[in-house]
Parts: C-alpha cells; sequence; structure tokens
C-alpha cells in the first residue's frame, strides 16, 4: 500500500515536471513577443509575477490555513527559493544581452547537472542521484544544444 | 573580457541560480504543500523583481495599456499555476534531479510549439536533437 502511494506520488511528480516543461516552452514563445513588442524586460517580469501571486494566492487558500503552521525555516527555504528563481531569470536574461542565443541558452542548459551535483552534496539524506540520471542528463543537455544550434543557427 | 564571455559566465550564473533554487525548494516543501510554497516563492520573486523594475524603468512600470495587462494575465497564468506550481510539484513529488533534468528539455518543446505554431521548418539537426532529449529522459525516468 505504502508501495503505490509512493509509486503514485513519483509518477504525479514527473507528469508535473514534464507538463512544466511544455508550459515553460509555450511561455518562451509568448514572452518574447513581449517583451520585444509590449513592454521592457523589468516590467514585463513585474507584472507577470504581480498576476502569478494572485493566481497561486486563489489556488493555496484551502492549504494555507494548514500550511502557515510550518516552520519558519521552510518559510525562509521558500523565500531563498524565489530569490533564487527571480536571480536565475535576470541573469539568463542578461546573458542573452551580451551572448548570442546559441552560446547562452546551452550554457543555461546545464542546470540540472547542476541541481544533480547538489542534490549530491546537500540533500543525500532527501534523494539519491543515479548514473542513469547523470548520463540522461547529459544526453538531454547535447540533445537541447543541437535543437538550440539548428534553430538558431544558419 | 569580450560580450561573448561575459554572456557565457552570466548563463551559468543562470543555471547555478536556478539549481540552487531548487534545492531550497525541495527542503522548504518537505514542510509545506507546494501551493503555497510556489505562493510564498513569488513573494520574495516579486519584490526582488519590482526593486530593479524600479531602479531601471519607473516610468514604463506605470504606463502600460489594457491589451498589455491580458498580455501579462495570461503570461502569468502560463508561467506560474502552470509552470512554476507544476515544476515545484515535480521537485516535491519527484525529487530534484529527476524533475530539473524534465525541465531541462523546456527549449525542445518551446521548438516543437514553434513548428506546430510558427511554421519552422524542422532540421535534421533539430531532428537528431529532439532524439538525443526524449532517449535522454527516458534514461533519467528508467528506475527513478
Amino acid at each position: 500500500m505504502i508501495t503505490t502511494n509512493i509509486k503514485k506520488q513519483l509518477y504525479i511528480g514527473l507528469a508535473s515536471a514534464l507538463a512544466a516543461a511544455a508550459a515553460y516552452g509555450a511561455t518562451q514563445t509568448i514572452a518574447r513577443f513581449v517583451v520585444t513588442s509590449t513592454a521592457p524586460a523589468s516590467v514585463s517580469a513585474t507584472w507577470t509575477i504581480f498576476f502569478g501571486m494572485i493566481f497561486l494566492l486563489f489556488m493555496s487558500l484551502n492549504n494555507i490555513k494548514k500550511d502557515i503552521k510550518a516552520p519558519k525555516k521552510a518559510f525562509f527555504m521558500m523565500g531563498l527559493a524565489g530569490i533564487f528563481s527571480s536571480f536565475g531569470v535576470f541573469f539568463m536574461f542578461s546573458a542573452l544581452a551580451n551572448a548570442p542565443v546559441t552560446v547562452a541558452s546551452p550554457i543555461g542548459a546545464i542546470n540540472p547537472l547542476v541541481a544533480m551535483a547538489l542534490t549530491h552534496i546537500f540533500l543525500q539524506k532527501l534523494e539519491r542521484v543515479t548514473i542513469n540520471m547523470v548520463l540522461g542528463s547529459i544526453l538531454v543537455l547535447i540533445g537541447v544544444t543541437m535543437v538550440i544550434l539548428g534553430r538558431f543557427t544558419v | 573580457m569580450s560580450d561573448t564571455l561575459l554572456g557565457a559566465i552570466l548563463a551559468a550564473l543562470a543555471a547555478t541560480s536556478w539549481a540552487t533554487g531548487a534545492i531550497f525548494a525541495r527542503i522548504g516543501m518537505q514542510h509545506m504543500g507546494s501551493t503555497t510554497g510556489t505562493f510564498f516563492s513569488l513573494i520574495t520573486g516579486f519584490l526582488l523583481i519590482l526593486v530593479i523594475a524600479l531602479v531601471l524603468d519607473y516610468e514604463a512600470m506605470f504606463n502600460v495599456s489594457v491589451e498589455t495587462i491580458s498580455w501579462f494575465v495570461l503570461l502569468a497564468f502560463i508561467q506560474f499555476p502552470l509552470g512554476r506550481f507544476l515544476n515545484f510539484n515535480g521537485i516535491k513529488y519527484a525529487g530534484v534531479a529527476p524533475a530539473t533534468a524534465i525541465l531541462g528539455s523546456t527549449p525542445v518543446f518551446s521548438a516543437i510549439l514553434a513548428l506546430i505554431f510558427l511554421g519552422e521548418q524542422i532540421t535534421l539537426m533539430i531532428g537528431l536533437g529532439i532524439v538525443a532529449v526524449v532517449i535522454g529522459l527516458a534514461m533519467v525516468l528508467y528506475r527513478s
């Protein structure tokens, strides 16, 4: 029973990550249009995050009473997660302003390998990084680089 | 330092920032749900970006049309309740390593959408790249 629940949670997690990748893929196209034709990047990012907060506030209304009792450390960690995610976007926009997309995007795509290294160092008690995951991520990185080079070089 | 080298360093910093954010999110969501966790991560992210926007583009911040606002709402809906919430859900339930590896395939989804909606041509390089990503993801997911 416990194994079935863990498997179910794992499938939900994997499906969520796949759907997130598709959603981020869609936003890249829309964001490029918005940033290049309607408003500067910082303005677009601010308003977009503002409306995102409103959406998430409504989504979390049912859970917030229970989650508000979480340890302060959890809120601190989620706050740091938000700051680092925002810095990631800011650094990537700055990278694209200085270097061609064929250089910046593949380097940005090493994110999973960095995450696996950090997981191995700091989260050994929570999860395990397998050789399959590392090799698979290297293959994803190679594939993504080929797609980017195929799209943005003549 | 050349612009390209500076851009490469900034891109590496972006990758490190996203990976570090995922680690913090994994630790934080041990004690709370992913919807509330995503909401609190957005508050700090919003404050940071707001300061940058007010410094860089103060006038443009409050000079946006209704049409532009509607684009922001659409973008926000896809980016946060779908993108970041599902990303954090993936980190919480599947773990940092598999979730970030799957998320690394985002440019492929972008390319597929461009092929479907923008009529971009699929070249041999793009085709082989997509095949490599699919095999790579299968390896990550196998016994994960």
